[in-house]
């Protein structure tokens, strides 16, 4: 399938080589940015000036011949949850309105080193809890493919800042389906590296041991380059795994003859038949190219959501306690110290948020902790083992990434428990620690794009691409 | 909320018919023991620079509201 906008790896050839320049390429983008931010709403801040200044400095290195990075040149977005020093880094909040880091993410010091030229912050669902980036303090996204529909969440503006041609890449972050599931409703490439793959250091964090760092982009071979420079391990991580980062780049061609791919037997309901349809398209193309298609089960799968809507907002209950007005963002000044922290806790924070915190501390409370967080800590054990068995069995497993298509906007907004129900793919992978990756595989209802999923053990990345090559070259 | 968040309770109920007795929590997927960076001496963060994205600061501290005795009339 043809690209609307020129790859990573073309961009970065083109600028190495002298074909083009990294100026002349930034130009473009921020070209399109002007034509369609407008209606889009993709960024909560766009960094014309700095991302002008990174261009020609790369223009300049090459001239004198110096060494560049992988990424030289490169227009990438970053979600607008990491932190970029001196540069606003809001999550969507009115309560980090305002808010310059006083240091950088591991993944942005990477990015810088390797000569990608930053065009700005996307824009999210607010700290990254939604399915839909509806839920931002700044308005919501659109998908630049229907701009009547959701970009899907919580990454959607860096999927949507891809998608219109703003940026060639963009980094999401993923604690639930927030890279994949906008990656499929937007029609591209997201991956959720393993946890502890690639640093958590300067992401703002919402659940600690789900959330993970990862690319967007048009193709495979673009999100494999991604992955190369961002992953590896970070001393600044306690949670960052000791060991090296894989080649992926090098095993896209590699083929899928002999691989074993796991389909659900027990597939939940509620998916459209057209996803279902291009899921049979995708076991057909790879079984085409030599692998074995193998049922599994996963018994488990229907309580993931359950016990990741008691994990994540348990650990973000948490992990959100520090947005006190006394170091960062805003404050609600108030006679005394008390009631300063729950003025500004109430003017600052949103309604999923105020939900999530709520229900997490719930979950957390003397007298609830066993009933609630205790047995969600049980049944994430329960799909671990799951897939250990599947993976007896299987060395991948194909699903839907998301049980629809593109939906429009307002349409899950009242229920929030229709919203969760679209990461129910997804949220596995997470609760596992697993990778896992969206790959555009043709469209579904409404025309609009439809993802697979590929799904891979801890530290399976190198296989995973593989088959994730296989479905592109068959899309 | 209050109908949103007990919707989401009763929902939650599902794990209950699991027989979970003999099943070990996870909180993490690969717990990591003794996690040391080399023991080297590396910049800390600009303490002006931190001030400054504080909503008050004043003599290199966090300045908050009085915690105690103000306030209570």
């Amino acid at each position: 399938m043809t690209k609307p906008f020129a790859t990573v790896v073309d961009i970065a050839a083109d600028i190495a080589s002298g074909k083009t320049s990294a100026v002349e390429v930034l130009e473009q983008h921020l070209a399109r940015i002007t034509e369609r931010e407008g209606e889009i709403h993709a960024f909560n801040l766009v960094t014309t000036d700095q991302a002008r200044a990174t261009a020609q400095q790369v223009d300049a290195d090459i001239k004198s011949g110096k060494p560049v990075g992988a990424l030289a040149g490169v227009p990438v977005a970053l979600k607008d949850n990491m932190c970029t020093r001196g540069i606003e880094t809001t999550c969507s909040s009115k309560i980090l309105e305002g808010w310059k880091p006083p240091y950088d993410a591991t993944v942005v010091t990477r990015l810088q080193q390797a000569g990608a030229v930053m065009v700005g912050k996307t824009n999210l669902d607010e700290f990254a809890m939604g399915s839909s980036t509806e839920n931002s303090a700044f308005g919501p996204t659109k998908n630049p493919l229907d701009t009547s529909r959701v970009p899907g969440g919580s990454s959607g503006g860096s999927a949507a800042a891809v998608a219109a041609g703003f940026a060639a890449a963009s980094l999401g972050s993923d604690t639930g389906g927030s890279i994949r599931q906008p990656a499929s409703l937007c029609g591209l490439v997201g991956v959720k590296p393993t946890y502890g793959l690639v640093s958590r250091q300067g992401i703002v964090a919402f659940a600690s041991s789900l959330d993970q760092v990862g690319p967007f982009t048009h193709t495979v071979a673009d999100a494999a380059l991604m992955m190369e420079v961002i992953g590896g391990h970070d001393p600044l991580d306690s949670t960052s795994l000791p060991q090296p980062m894989p080649s992926l780049t090098s095993v896209l061609g590699q083929g899928v003859k002999g691989m074993r791919i796991g389909r659900l037997a027990d597939m939940p309901d509620g998916c459209e038949p057209e996803v279902l349809a291009r899921m049979d398209a995708a076991y057909v193309a790879l079984q085409a190219a030599g692998a074995t298609i193998v049922d599994i089960s996963l018994p488990s799968l229907s309580y993931c959501l359950t016990a990741y809507y008691l994990v994540a907002p348990a650990e973000a209950s948490s992990n959100l306690a520090r947005y006190d007005g006394v170091r960062y963002g805003m404050r609600v000044e108030t006679g005394d110290l008390h009631s300063m922290y729950g003025a500004t806790r109430a003017a600052g924070f949103g309604a999923e948020v105020k939900r999530r915190i709520m229900l997490g501390t719930y979950a957390l409370s003397a007298g609830y902790f066993d009933a609630y967080y205790g047995k969600a800590l049980k049944v994430r054990r329960l799909i671990a083992n799951d897939f250990a068995a599947a993976y007896e069995k299987c060395d991948v497993i194909l699903t839907p990434t998301s049980p629809t298509v593109a939906f429009p906007l307002g349409d899950k907004t009242s229920d929030p428990l229709t919203m969760y129900l679209c990461d129910i793919f997804t949220i596995p992978t997470n609760l596992a620690g697993h990778a896992a990756m969206s790959v555009p595989f043709g469209t579904g209802a409404h025309n609009m794009p439809v993802g697979v999923q590929v799904l891979a053990p801890a530290l399976g990345e190198q296989t995973m691409f593989r088959v994730a090559a296989e479905l592109e070259r068959a899309s | 909320m209050t109908t949103q968040l007990s919707g989401m309770l009763d929902h939650f109920a599902d794990i209950d018919k699991l027989d979970l007795s003999n099943v070990a929590p996870l909180a993490q997927p690969f717990p990591l023991k003794n996690v040391f960076r080399e023991d080297v001496v590396v910049a800390g963060l600009d303490r002006d620079e931190v001030l400054g994205a504080a909503p008050a600061a004043e003599d290199g501290r966090f300045r908050v509201p009085p915690s105690l005795g103000l306030g209570e009339q």
